[in-house]
Parts: structure tokens; sequence; C-alpha cells
């Protein structure tokens, strides 16, 4: 199976050996059951068809790889056993490390969103998540109804203190280390 | 007595922590220990891998790390997200020595132990098994529809969680309490989760789809077990009714809510009061104590 080829990316390869999607012969049950669907280009069945000829450019380009939130449907009903939900997150992990961007730019601002969250606070704190995402995306009205619905619950908290930030920032510089090595 | 680790996970200390606050008063009714892990920091949600698959298995891998260090056998993880997570991580490793040494390198420490990653929903039943319960709050006009969402039940090869197509441990606990549950064909449908953030009418087509099922199949209210599912059906209850024209009033509880409700955990220790869509009056209406 031809692989795209980048730098750094030791721990991706040995991820890819114990994922493929050879096994697949286009029943399309993985295309029935996606809820998200209606958000991609190319269908599931598509995406992995690509993946098997070992052309992965129109994977790593296509709206699809960043719609699915890993519902595992695809996954748990494939009747040969091609694990479609982990192929899409190797396949999401390349197209971001590789430069290219997004063709659903908000998607790919709440994930960087997150990540960059976490290495500050440790644990995801949700409302500097939602505003580093809002100012990330530069879409600063949608939910805001629904936001105030939340804090008028109770559900968010205003005072977010970094616990366990220590903890996962040194599992961080440990991984970035290792894939240095790796690669 | 068993000591359980408790990972509450990020959501259940902001956004789902009603749900935090009623599994832990469920416990403390039932004398289960529940002990939180110190230190415990985000196991990720998926979002990692993005970034690093590697990062995104060492994260959860890491908290398992901890909960054994400090002598635990068993982590109990209410969030279906973090669930998730663990159990995926410990498959990966099963399934690839190599990636497994690179692993122990980063979060340094063997991982020649096993921990068992439970839901509140797997723990509940091993403890109340062929125990008797003491119903201290009729609940019976109540007709739960059970929605478990995604990711506890799949894939089944790694959670290994009841039957993925229909599961039945939700319905089988509020039974044993006297709720009836529904039987109706979307349990398991996405709800879209955390796509919500970039596209929600997407979510709200899905969120839509699944009241209607409930809402047709009788029932007056739904229970989850996940802080996402429920962020999208309860907080977003009214967007869906603005979207479609609905009159969507569905109280959605978190199954902890309803047990320890049944079981005679004070009000005050269910944090109905942060639901969007109201549920007190839905309990009240049944209203009169078992036992005063």
């Amino acid at each position: 199976m031809a692989q795209p080829v980048i730098a750094g990316e030791g721990s991706l390869l040995a991820h890819l050996r114990t994922v493929s999607p050879n096994a697949c012969f286009q029943c399309n049950r993985c295309t029935a059951g996606c809820p998200l669907l209606p958000a991609m280009d190319l269908t599931p069945a598509q995406v992995v068809h690509y993946m098997l000829l070992g052309d992965w450019q129109p994977a790593l380009e296509s709206q699809s790889i960043w719609a699915c939130v890993h519902c595992e449907t695809c996954t748990a009903r494939c009747p040969q056993e091609v694990d479609i939900s982990k192929l899409f997150n190797l396949a999401r992990a390349m197209a971001w490390r590789s430069g290219r961007t997004a063709p659903d730019q908000p998607i790919a601002a709440y994930f960087a969103s997150f990540i960059e969250n976490l290495y500050i606070y440790g644990r995801a704190a949700e409302l500097p998540l939602t505003v580093i995402c809002k100012l990330k995306s530069e879409d600063y009205l949608r939910d805001f109804t629904l936001g105030l619905r939340l804090i008028s619950h109770g559900r968010l908290n205003f005072l977010s203190i970094p616990r366990g930030a220590a903890r996962y920032r040194r599992l961080y510089e440990k991984v970035r280390e290792q894939e240095a090595r790796t690669a | 007595m068993k000591r359980y680790a408790y990972y509450p996970g990020c959501s259940l200390e902001t956004m789902a922590c009603e749900y935090d606050a009623s599994f832990r008063n469920l416990c403390g009714r039932l004398g289960i220990a529940m002990e939180e892990m110190r230190e415990w920091f985000c196991c990720g949600a998926g979002m990692l891998g993005n970034l690093s698959p590697l990062l995104g298995l060492a994260t959860p891998l890491k908290n398992l790390a901890l909960a054994h260090e400090s002598g635990f056998g068993q982590v109990v993880a209410p969030c279906s997200a973090c669930y998730s997570q663990f159990k995926r991580a410990g498959q990966e490793i099963e399934e690839n020595p190599e990636l497994r040494k690179q692993i122990e390198a980063v979060i340094e420490y063997p991982l020649d132990h096993t921990v068992e990653v439970l839901h509140p929903l797997e723990m509940l039943e091993r403890e109340l098994d062929g125990r008797v319960l003491e119903v201290e709050a009729d609940l019976g006009h109540l007709r739960v529809a059970c929605y478990y969402g995604c990711l506890l039940t799949r894939p089944p090869k790694v959670v290994n969680f009841d039957d993925c197509e229909d599961p039945r441990s939700m319905d089988r606990l509020l039974e044993r309490v006297g709720i009836a549950t529904v039987d109706w064909p979307r349990k398991t449908f996405c709800c879209g989760a955390f796509y919500a953030m970039v596209n929600p009418s997407k979510v709200l087509e899905l969120t839509h789809a699944i009241l209607t099922d409930a809402a047709a199949a009788g029932a007056n209210a739904l229970a989850v077990a996940c802080p996402v599912c429920h962020l999208n059906l309860d907080a977003r209850q009214p967007e869906v009714n603005q979207a479609y024209g609905t009159n969507f009033s569905l109280p959605v509880f978190y199954f902890t809510q309803l047990l320890g409700h049944a079981l005679g955990v004070p009000a005050e220790g269910l944090g109905l009061w942060r639901h969007v869509v109201d549920p007190q009056p839905l309990l009240a209406a049944g209203g009169a104590l078992v036992r005063a």
C-alpha cells in the first residue's frame, strides 16, 4: 500500500501497520449508517477505497475526514472489520501535519483550540476553550444564546484553574522527544 | 470493601457537574467507595490524535498508570468519551508491541499491569446484582427512553459493553427502581457530538430525529449517560423547537439522577435545576414519596 511520506511520522506509521483498508469490498454499510454523511463530500466507502488504491491524496483533501465525529457506527458494522473510524483519524492527522488547510476551517479551529487549551489547563476548560475557538474561527455570535443558557444554569465555570497541566506538559514534551527520535 | 478510582473527566467539572454530583451521591447512598484520582488530567477526548496519534494514546494511558500507581485495579469513567479513549488505548497497546514500547517510554511507567475501566452503568449493574433496593420515591409515571449514544457501545470489540445495537443495561437499572422504559429505535444513533461547535444545523437535524422518535415511542423523558449527549439533547432543545417548529419539552436526565431520586438522594444532591428543560415538574407530578 502506497503511503504518503511525512517527516516525523514514526508513530503514525506504527499505527498504519495495524490498520488497513485492504479488506474493504465496498458493501457501503459504513456509508449507509453514517450520521454525518450530509456534511461530507466523499462517502466513507469512497474515502476507504481511495486509501485501498494507495491514492491518499483525495482522501486527505476531502471534507469528509473533518466531518467525522468518530461515532464508530461504521467500524462497529463493517463486515470486513476495517476500522474506518481509525483510518479517518489517521488521515486527519496526516492532513494536519502536512500543513494542508482543512476545507472545513471551523472544525480545524476547534481541534487546535482544544489542544492549546489543554496545554494551558491540563483539563479541558470549557469557557476559555469556547473563547479561543471563537477568536480563531472569527465567529462570535454562533451559539451565543446557548452559552447564556448554560451560564444561567450554572454550567460554565468562569474561573478555570490549571490542574494536571504540569503532568500533561511533561507527557507532551516526552512525546515530542520520542517523535523526533522515531522520525 | 472494593475501592474504585473515580476519573470524573473534564466535563463533569463544568458542563455536567450535575452528573458528577448525582453519581457521587448515588454511590454514597449505596455505600460504594468511589475515590477521585489525584492529579488526573484530560484524556484527550480524541482530539489529541489529530496532532499526534502517539500523544492521543499516551494521554489516557498515563492517567490509567496514575490510578495503578495509587493502588487501584479499577477505574470508573462516567463520560463516554473518556471511557472510549481508555478502552481504545488499552486495545492498541495489546495489538501493537512496538507502540507499547514507545508509550511506556513517554509515560514513564510499565504497561504490564491491567487496570479495568468501567462505566458507571457496568459498575452499578455489578454492585447491585442480587441486592434488594429500597425505593423511596415512586416514579411509576415516568416513561423513559434510554439513550446510550455512540462511544459507550461502539465499537463492540473495543468497549465490550452490552449489546451494541440494542443495549439494555440502563433500562434494566431504571426498571429495578420502578421506572418504566420504552423500546425505541434510536438508542445508539449519534447526536452529532462536537460537530455542534461547527455546524449546529447538522446536529439539530440529528437531535430532532432523536427527540421525535423518543416522543413517538411514548416517552415523557430521556435518560443519558454522556455529557455531550446531554448538551445536545437538553441545552439545544429550544433550538430544535425553533428550527423545526416543534414543541418539545422532554426532560433529559442523567440516569444517575433518576436512580438517585428513586433511592432517596435528596433533591439538592441531584442538580436538577441545572437543566435547560426543567425536569422538576415531571418528577413532582408523580409526587408522593413512598416512604415519608
